[in-house]
């Protein structure tokens, strides 16, 4: 095999796959495409909220409390006759979002900690050892934990949710790192005497990027689940705030009475989450061609 | 493999210095001073000044935690003047829960898991597998909490088989122990149940398309008996991995799955304890777990040295 070949092993080029092949696969791989629709419909609906919203999802109507569905209100309303759909669809814009940008902090902050734990052999060692101090940790014990430390808000839910992630993106570019540190074009750029920063941003990562885009969609599912844990166990976004988990916090008390409550935010998560599953399970297949049909 | 064993251990020393600093550091950056929180709002001004010496509060943050390495390596966690006991005993007295509810569920999640997985991987390509996997990719997609209150409706204020919350003890009788953590152990093992059936399905697939299996076939075995010990045996590998990093899920789960049915356990002394602002108790708990969790990725790569000779670690 000439260096050449290996090279292309090692770097194959992701957006034009995707682009081109991305579309072809989702015409072949059903699943996939299931779950980018849901995906889509679900961002759809999330920006939509405040133009299909039949109602304001904080205006408190008492005379309307813990209602089943009917037409007027069909998910329902909780105990203080706030529409529950309205509620789910607003809901949907704080865990998406939510979501979305745990998603870009943990791969920022894990990208920058891993190309540099990989390539510079000194800082390597240390730096790992606090990233397996801080996977020793289950994830929801220290997204609780940190949430103590810093109050229930929503920024302080994406920190901490971003800071659990993280080290789970660094370890894996950091194994990207190590192996693409090897292969001749990166001797060759050292060689001519291309500075560390251009080898790292311009050689390197563009070959992290494959796992870091299929990780990110499972991440983006795995927070979008822990936020509304976190916020279900009291110690996530303030209660005031329309999240699927809060939503189903306030439905908890009322599960005998209203069970609808609680119900259908759920379902709104599942069909996000599944979403989310299903179409990282594609990209995989996608990245990683060997594995398709296997895992 | 003495010596693996040796350099394994010895890697966990800088794992739970760093965890323990962690830990420390966390509650360190809480906003209040930890002493004045302690004594409540009507503390006198001396009184936290006296309990902020008596902490070492006051020291610089090396001595601090040094202080602290020290402490748990004696296996004391603190005292938390809320429960008026130490945090470790307190622990000692919830931790019975705990573990049983997880113990329950992994053997729940083995058992689904395993068998979904054989399953599928048997009826390759076919609807079966599709709908095993389907189940698999639903349990790993919902809240564990929501799948708790669906079973409380269902089963426990519907059909009223089972309590919709509380801990019965063993000593009060087995089988309403038994019925008291059914729910939980059923919702925590069913969503920890799909990584272990999607991992034990794939690495099925690759064991089930070896020549061996064809051979044992060809010699006329039954096929339960090529799937279960000659196939099985083989794919269980990357199965008992999965199960070890269930564990720490398990753990995760075991917290939310406490709260919704307010089983007095250690998790749900930490999301009580927060409530009230108990930090020794918080952090207490928060380096034993994790302790507990490096423990058990030890015990499962010794595992591995048995269960595969082809692992040597030279």
């Amino acid at each position: 095999m000439t260096n050449n070949q290996k090279n292309q092993e090692v770097a194959p080029n992701f957006f034009r796959d995707f682009v081109v092949g991305g579309f072809k696969l989702m015409g072949r791989s059903r699943m996939m495409s299931i779950g980018f629709v849901l995906v889509l419909s679900m961002t759809i609906l999330a920006l939509l909220a405040p133009f299909i919203s039949p109602y304001d999802p904080l205006e408190i109507n008492p005379m309307r409390r813990l209602q089943s569905p009917s037409r007027e209100h069909i998910m329902g309303t909780d105990e203080v006759g706030r529409d529950v759909f309205s509620r789910v669809l607003w809901g949907a814009r704080i865990s998406l979002l939510t979501g979305a940008l745990v998603v870009v902090f943990s791969n920022i902050f894990g990208i920058i900690i891993g190309l540099v734990s990989g390539y510079y052999d000194k800082v390597d060692k240390v730096i790992m050892r606090l990233m397996d101090g801080l996977m020793a940790f289950p994830i929801m014990l220290l997204a609780i934990a940190m949430m103590a430390a810093l109050g229930a808000r929503l920024s302080n839910v994406i920190i901490a949710l971003s800071i659990v992630f993280a080290p789970r993106v660094a370890r894996v570019v950091r194994g990207v790192v190590l192996t693409v540190r090897e292969s001749a074009y990166v001797e060759a750029a050292i060689v001519v005497g291309a500075p560390s920063w251009k080898i790292i941003f311009i050689h390197i990562l563009p070959n992290c990027l494959d796992p870091i885009i299929v990780q990110s969609s499972f991440m983006f599912a795995q927070a979008v689940l822990a936020e509304a844990a976190l916020s279900f166990l009291g110690a996530g976004i303030p209660p005031w705030l329309p999240s699927w988990g809060n939503i189903m916090t306030g439905g908890r008390l009322y599960i005998s009475v209203a069970p609808w409550m609680t119900i259908y935010p759920g379902i709104a998560i599942i069909i996000c989450v599944l979403g989310l599953n299903l179409f990282g399970d594609g990209l995989r297949d996608l990245a990683d061609p060997r594995l398709r049909g296997v895992i | 493999m003495k010596k693996y064993l040796f350099n394994r251990i010895l890697t966990l020393i800088p794992t739970l210095l760093i965890v323990a600093t962690i830990g420390y550091l966390l509650i360190y950056m809480a906003p209040g001073d930890p002493a004045a929180v302690m004594l409540g709002e009507e503390a006198d001004v001396t009184e936290v000044i006296r309990l902020r010496t008596e902490m070492g509060l006051d020291r610089p943050i090396y001595v601090q935690l040094g202080r602290w390495f020290a402490r748990i390596a004696r296996g004391d966690l603190g005292y938390s003047f809320f429960l008026q006991r130490t945090v470790t005993q307190a622990i000692l007295d919830r931790l019975e829960v705990t573990m049983l509810l997880t113990a329950y569920s992994m053997i729940i999640a083995i058992i689904l898991g395993v068998t979904i997985g054989i399953i599928a991987a048997v009826k390759h390509n076919t609807i079966v597998d599709q709908l095993m996997m389907g189940i698999a990719l639903l349990g790993v997609s919902m809240p564990s909490f929501w799948l708790g209150i669906n079973f409380i409706l269902l089963f426990a204020l519907g059909a009223r088989w089972f309590p919709a919350a509380g801990y019965v003890d063993i000593a009060d009788g087995l089988f309403m122990h038994i019925r008291s953590l059914t729910l939980p152990s059923l919702t925590l093992g069913f969503i920890s149940a799909a990584p272990i059936a999607r991992m034990t399905r794939s690495s099925m697939l690759q064991v089930l398309n070896q020549d061996y299996i064809r051979t044992a076939r060809a010699k006329g075995l039954i096929e339960f008996s090529v799937i279960i010990s000659h196939a099985f045996r083989n794919a269980m590998i990357p199965t008992i991995t999965m199960v070890g990093m269930t564990v720490g899920s398990l753990i995760s789960g075991a917290i939310v799955t406490e709260t919704v049915f307010a089983l007095p356990g250690v998790g749900r002394l930490v999301i009580q304890s927060i409530g009230r602002r108990d930090y020794p108790t918080v952090q207490g708990v928060l380096i034993f777990i994790a302790f507990i969790y490096v423990l058990v990725n030890l015990l499962v790569d010794i595992l591995y040295l048995y269960l595969d000779p082809r692992v040597k670690y030279l």
